[in-house]
């Protein structure tokens, strides 16, 4: 009796020990669990989430009012009509004589006195013959030249010209060449009329112009629309 | 009875022990798995919602940066076009390409009324294209801005020449009345055109002949545009050195 009276102390003992170590975990576990798991991921997480999705909702907006601007930077001009644009301008540029131009065509050359009428008739003439630019000794020669005759001088736009006088003028060459030397015709008719100077006419492969010496003014007329 | 109650309490002690073993081995199963897993989906949210906040930056940045550039680009171009545009409008008043109005003169010439006379050349009482072209010539020689005649306006590359009695300007067949028409200082081209020393084969031939020659000037004279094309098959812009 004296002997299990012993061992059942011993036996509570250690069983009230196993007890208390068990009662030791299990708060430990379970403050664990409370600042791990529920406290810190489910409060503060759901924070950084609902400033994530403002943040974004706010950033989508302005991405969409960006968007918007660029779509409604109205319209640019195109590059393409822009060149047809550059294009067209140096082409009136020609024909008005503002810019330099090369090209084949045929040279007029005249040793001796013509007047200023013959020199007109002769720039009508290369004209009519289709020549898409003209120049008289390098001097451009455009819509608006005029050719005048003083004592025994020749002017082109003020500018006083002498023999020989060189007639270029820009264009099919044969064309020209045939138009201007055809029989009866204005070469023809001043060879006559000045047998003494010598009258060639020759085709150039390749031919420059200066620009025109004279300036367009309009102080008196006006555009109409 | 000793004996019993020290049974019981150990008893006890075993149930409780039992208890507390059996909540040890329950509670992290329980509770730390499945608040684990949550966690994980939430992070996985948070990266999700972290990587569309990078690319909604990036495609901000890229926006600015684009409308920048278009902003830019669009300003130099509608620049550059309001240039082209009103140096096109320039070359095209300086071609002859635009209608015009201001003030200037009208030279009215016309085949004579008078009937040829024995063993005269009908020629000496026609208009001739070489008048025309004298005419004109004065008229640019004396600072005209702008020339028609009838409805031909003249721009560069025009030629008036005859076939037969008929007088061509850009191609066009006139008749006469020839109406030529410059817009220029009405006072100077009206003294030009009179002076004696101008034109005066054709006023000598207005006198002989009845060719008629009227000038009248006019606070506002119109003329039509150039509508033909001009040409440039062969022409091109020299380059330095060309």
């Amino acid at each position: 009796m004296v002997q299990s009276r012993f061992s059942s102390s011993v036996v509570l003992t250690l069983v009230c020990f196993a007890l208390g170590i068990v009662l030791v975990v299990q708060f430990r576990t379970q403050g664990k669990i409370a600042t791990d798991v529920s406290a810190q991921s489910s409060t503060d997480q759901a924070l950084i989430i609902s400033s994530l999705v403002e943040s974004n909702a706010s950033l989508r907006k302005e991405v969409n009012r960006l968007a918007g601007e660029l779509a409604g930077q109205g319209p640019i001009p195109k590059a393409g009509s822009m060149e047809a644009m550059v294009e067209e301008l140096n082409k009136l540029r020609m024909v008005n004589g503002l810019l330099e131009v090369m090209g084949p065509g045929i040279e007029v050359r005249i040793d001796g006195s013509i007047t200023a009428l013959d020199l007109q008739d002769l720039i009508n003439e290369v004209w009519n013959a289709g020549a898409e630019a003209v120049a008289v000794n390098h001097q451009r020669v455009v819509g608006r030249s005029a050719v005048v005759g003083e004592e025994n001088a020749i002017y082109l736009d003020g500018t006083r010209l002498d023999s020989p006088y060189i007639i270029n003028a820009i264009g099919h060459p044969e064309a020209l060449e045939k138009a201007l030397s055809r029989p009866g015709g204005l070469i023809a008719l001043l060879r006559y009329t000045y047998s003494g100077a010598s009258i060639a006419v020759t085709r150039l492969e390749r031919i420059s112009m200066p620009v025109y010496r004279g300036r367009y003014e309009f102080r008196y007329a006006q555009a109409m629309k | 009875m000793n004996t019993f109650r020290r049974s019981k309490a150990l008893l006890a002690a075993f149930v409780l022990l039992g208890f507390l073993l059996a909540a040890q081995v329950q509670s992290p199963r329980q509770m730390t798995v499945p608040k684990e897993a949550s966690r994980e989906r939430v992070a996985g949210t948070i990266a999700r919602l972290e990587e569309e906040q990078r690319s909604l930056k990036e495609t901000i940045g890229r926006l600015r940066e684009e409308l920048a550039v278009q902003q830019k680009l669009g300003l130099a171009r509608s620049e550059s076009l309001r240039e082209i545009n009103s140096e096109l409008e320039k070359q095209r008043l300086a071609a002859g390409l635009l209608p015009v109005k201001g003030q200037g003169v009208t030279v009215t010439l016309d085949d004579s009324s008078k009937a040829v006379g024995a063993g005269g050349d009908p020629a000496s009482y026609l208009v001739h294209d070489y008048e025309l072209r004298d005419v004109i010539n004065l008229l640019w020689a004396s600072g005209a801005e702008a020339v028609a005649v009838n409805d031909e306006r003249l721009a560069g590359g025009t030629s008036i020449y005859c076939v037969g009695s008929t007088i061509l300007v850009n191609n066009t067949r006139l008749s006469p009345p020839y109406e030529i028409r410059a817009i220029g200082d009405a006072v100077t081209l009206e003294d030009r055109l009179r002076n004696p020393a101008s034109l005066a084969k054709l006023k000598s031939r207005a006198r002989l002949y009845g060719i008629q020659f009227r000038v009248t000037s006019s606070k506002e004279v119109t003329l039509p545009a150039y509508s033909s094309g001009f040409s440039l098959r062969y022409s091109s812009p020299a380059k330095d050195g060309g």
